[in-house]
């Protein structure tokens, strides 16, 4: 069994924008030096309040009793949603046996990826999912 | 008859790119333990830099997997300031580390909770963080409160491959 390697990561979050609702996208924020479709991301893992309680940004991260109620989906630099609704309870580290997800190396496009909720018990208006993505540089 | 491995593809090809290894290969050739003070007057999202240690930075050393010593994990641990508790991981939650290169641009951020092995079934976090210059690397917190700034102190228990 393999776990990931970190050759450099980002701390990436989608914020719960207006009244929570089931079904919304949420897309994730904008980070510049990762913005320019220039990023191979080949693993990731998401966080809640249990693992990261705040964002370096100083938002409030979703509590650890909803982590079984939001799905992500990763979308590449063609549009293909190769990663459609993955439960975030499967990609948090420690509830995985401390593994992180690895995937099919791909160039992705950080704001085109999103966060919906399948239940709003418990979460907040501007309360954000985090992700730390684990990936290399296009050309690098 | 010989025993029969079946390996992925994919498998294959992150092994070849660097992207995995073994959950339980090797951590690095050496490790040792750093330990961090909270500076006078800390707040929240400051940088928490690490004091220069040249076998750590990028042309004396590849970083190849970290982990954060909660007091769980070894209750004490001596610094430059003497002996402080190391931190709770409900702490932990609330600060995340940075690894930065010679031009401050930083390679790698990672939550202090990540970083604590026996929360993660026992599997460390592996790097290969190859640029970084250690004084430049820091840690940072979102919530100062949540500390005892005074009484406790951040301990790393680094692995690394000399280069020399």
């Amino acid at each position: 069994m393999n776990n990931l390697i970190i050759k450099r990561s980002q701390i990436v979050r989608a914020q719960i924008t207006g009244t929570p609702a089931v079904g919304n996208k949420y897309y994730f924020t904008d980070v510049p030096n990762l913005s320019r479709n220039n990023v191979i991301l080949y693993g990731f893992e998401i966080f809640t309040a249990t693992q990261l309680a705040k964002t370096p940004q100083n938002e409030t991260v979703i509590p650890g009793s909803t982590n079984d109620q939001a799905v992500i989906t990763w979308r590449d630099n063609k549009k293909i949603e190769f990663v459609y609704q993955m439960p975030i309870y499967t990609a948090i580290r420690s509830l995985n046996g401390g593994f992180i997800v690895l995937l099919k190396p791909r160039i992705i496009n950080l704001t085109d990826s999103y966060i919906q909720l399948t239940d709003t018990t418990g979460i907040s208006s501007n309360e954000v999912v985090a992700a730390n993505i684990y990936y290399d540089i296009v050309g690098e | 008859m010989a025993a029969f491995q079946v390996i992925s593809p994919l498998v294959a090809y992150l092994e070849a790119h660097g992207d995995i290894k073994p959950f339980a290969g090797v951590e690095g050739e050496r490790s040792k333990l750093v330990t961090l003070n909270f500076p006078a007057s800390a707040q929240n999202g400051d940088p928490f830099y690490f004091a220069s240690d040249s076998t750590l930075d990028y042309n004396n050393a590849t970083i190849t997997a970290i982990e954060l010593v909660d007091v769980t994990t070894n209750v004490i641990s001596q610094t430059q300031q003497g002996y402080k508790d190391n931190i709770t991981t409900a702490s932990a939650a609330y600060g995340y580390l940075v690894f930065s290169d010679n031009k401050r641009q930083e390679i790698a951020m990672i939550p202090l909770y990540n970083l604590v092995r026996r929360l993660n079934s026992g599997k460390t976090t592996f790097l290969n963080i190859k640029t970084q210059i250690w004084q430049n690397c820091y840690v940072a917190v979102t919530d100062i409160l949540q500390f005892s700034t005074g009484s406790t102190a951040f301990t790393f228990r680094v692995s690394y491959v000399p280069k020399y």
